[in-house]
């Protein structure tokens, strides 16, 4: 059986609610194993049908697991929602509020399950979820080798530029981070560095009980679920890292994390959304960024010919001086 | 002559042995629903203050237990740790028929520890304190209850079978 098949039927099917588990099984039995075709969701709504999402679209599935039409496809319950998410996270739902204040809780395997329901406020914060309606386990691939052709980029000269990789959602930024993390860590460039991960959302080492379910490497400490800017000195001050990775930065607070870090001598690799430089510079906190030096290299990335993809390097070290004289960058 | 005497001594011994029993087995309910609260407190100590997870909480709660509530409360923890799709509904309720087939749990005993079942693990954590904090009050009822049952209805088999016994002794004399 291909990885990813076997990793759904390790991880994710002992998690599912009885018929929704016979379904998906029966589905995986039938599924060709090629990677195009790989699942890349499976989506649970309370009162709606079974659906999976692929590389190649989606599919409802009946309850034998053929794909069906909707109005023929198996309907999950609410009670299969709860059942579900119950089960994903060990019986044990007031373990986990604080992830499901955020909305996904992480699988063995580093799968996660986006949540959504009734939000229970605290003051303007979410403390928790209840009542949940639908899930989407999203399933989870490392791609080893994704971060191949930007590491070039990142690494030279024996040391590591500071680099902002942004493009727009679905690009592949965390995957290529992810991969990049690890590359760096385990030496597959020029040499090997310290790593300090401050993974917010989980979404770069996929962290479950304190463990990385996704491969960062062997010298990389993750700081798990702690916000940006507090993961990031925490960092610094505890754990001597040589190189700082985290995912999507763009608030004030950030922005402060990010100077700290790089007037402490340590390289930030950082994502970001954005379409265009343009875009980058048209977000206040991220040209405020741009402009103070800190990023040697600006990588964008595209979907095209494939997910992770080089789309365009730019040099920063000319545009931020001329940022801080208030020309506008070539 | 001998034998009658002997015969009789056999028959009172044996109704005295049957009244410690049925006396022992009145006083272990109390001892039992003790353990179940007990469990339950740590239980709820380890969901509400260590947000510990359900297997590893029960285990804990069973350690603390001990006897059959605690046998019961282990094997719930290793169903759910087994990672095998199994609910901490349904291994609550097999928790539950295990004590009760171990133990003089009445129905009313189980039907308390049940009333767990539908919630455990399923909200959050003040919801989880708020029912197993319910749970134990119930049980602390139903042991004040069977304690005062026990004492009063332990000494009373233990005589009524002796004396039975003795009686049954003459007859055959």
């Amino acid at each position: 059986m291909s990885d990813w098949r076997a990793s759904i039927c390790e991880n994710i099917v002992p998690r599912l609610a009885g018929r929704v588990r016979a379904a998906v099984t029966a589905a995986l039995a039938q599924a060709p194993a090629e990677p195009g075709l790989a699942w890349q969701e499976i989506r649970l709504r309370a009162g709606r049908p079974l659906q999976i999402v692929t590389a190649g679209g989606e599919a409802w599935l009946g309850a034998d697991g053929r794909s069906a039409a909707a109005d023929g496809a198996l309907v999950v319950s609410a009670d299969e929602v709860a059942r579900t998410l119950t089960l994903c996270v060990d019986g044990s739902i007031y373990a986990w509020e604080a992830e499901l204040a955020q909305g996904f809780v992480t699988l063995p395997g580093g799968h996660r399950v986006g949540v959504a329901g009734r939000a229970a406020l605290d003051g303007p914060r979410v403390r928790t979820l209840r009542e949940f309606n639908a899930l989407n386990i999203r399933v989870a691939r490392a791609v080893p080798g994704a971060a191949r052709e930007i590491l070039a980029h990142v690494e030279a000269r024996g040391r590591v530029r500071s680099t902002l990789i942004f493009s727009p959602p679905g690009c592949g930024k965390t995957t290529v981070l992810r991969d990049l993390v690890r590359a760096l860590a385990d030496g597959e460039g020029s040499g090997a560095w310290r790593i300090a991960v401050v993974d917010e959302r989980g979404e770069i080492a996929a962290c479950r009980g304190g463990e990385p379910q996704l491969d960062v490497g062997r010298r990389t400490d993750v700081v798990d679920g702690c916000p940006k800017h507090l993961g990031m000195e925490l960092a610094l001050r505890a754990l001597a890292p040589q190189v700082i990775a985290t995912d999507e930065i763009g608030r004030e607070e950030d922005a402060a994390a990010v100077l700290d870090a790089a007037r402490a001598g340590v390289a930030v690799v950082a994502t970001a959304h954005a379409g265009s430089v343009e875009e980058l510079r048209a977000r206040p906190v991220l040209e405020r960024i741009l402009a103070s030096g800190v990023f040697e290299r600006l990588v964008r990335l595209s979907r095209e010919p494939h997910p992770g993809a080089v789309a365009e390097v730019v040099r920063c070290g000319a545009w931020a001086a001329g940022a801080a004289r208030g020309r506008t960058p070539a | 002559m001998m034998l009658s005497l002997w015969g009789g001594l056999l028959v009172t011994g044996a109704g005295a042995a049957l009244g410690t029993l049925v006396a022992a087995g009145l006083r272990r309910r109390p001892d039992e629903l003790r353990a179940w609260r007990t469990g339950l407190q740590v239980l709820a100590s380890e969901i509400g203050y260590g947000a510990v997870p359900l297997p590893e909480a029960l285990r804990r709660a069973g350690a603390a237990a001990g006897g059959a509530a605690g046998a019961a409360l282990a094997a719930a923890g290793a169903r759910l740790a087994a990672g095998e799709g199994a609910e901490p509904e349904g291994a609550w309720h097999a928790a539950v028929a295990q004590a009760q087939a171990a133990s003089p749990l009445a129905d009313e005993d189980c039907a308390a520890l049940a009333a767990v079942a539908p919630v455990l693990g399923r909200t959050g954590r003040e919801d989880q304190l708020r029912h197993l904090q319910l749970a134990v009050r119930r049980l602390e009822a139903a042991e004040a209850a069977a304690r005062e049952a026990a004492a009063r209805e332990a000494r009373l088999w233990a005589y009524a079978c002796t004396c039975g016994a003795l009686v049954v002794a003459l007859v055959l004399a």
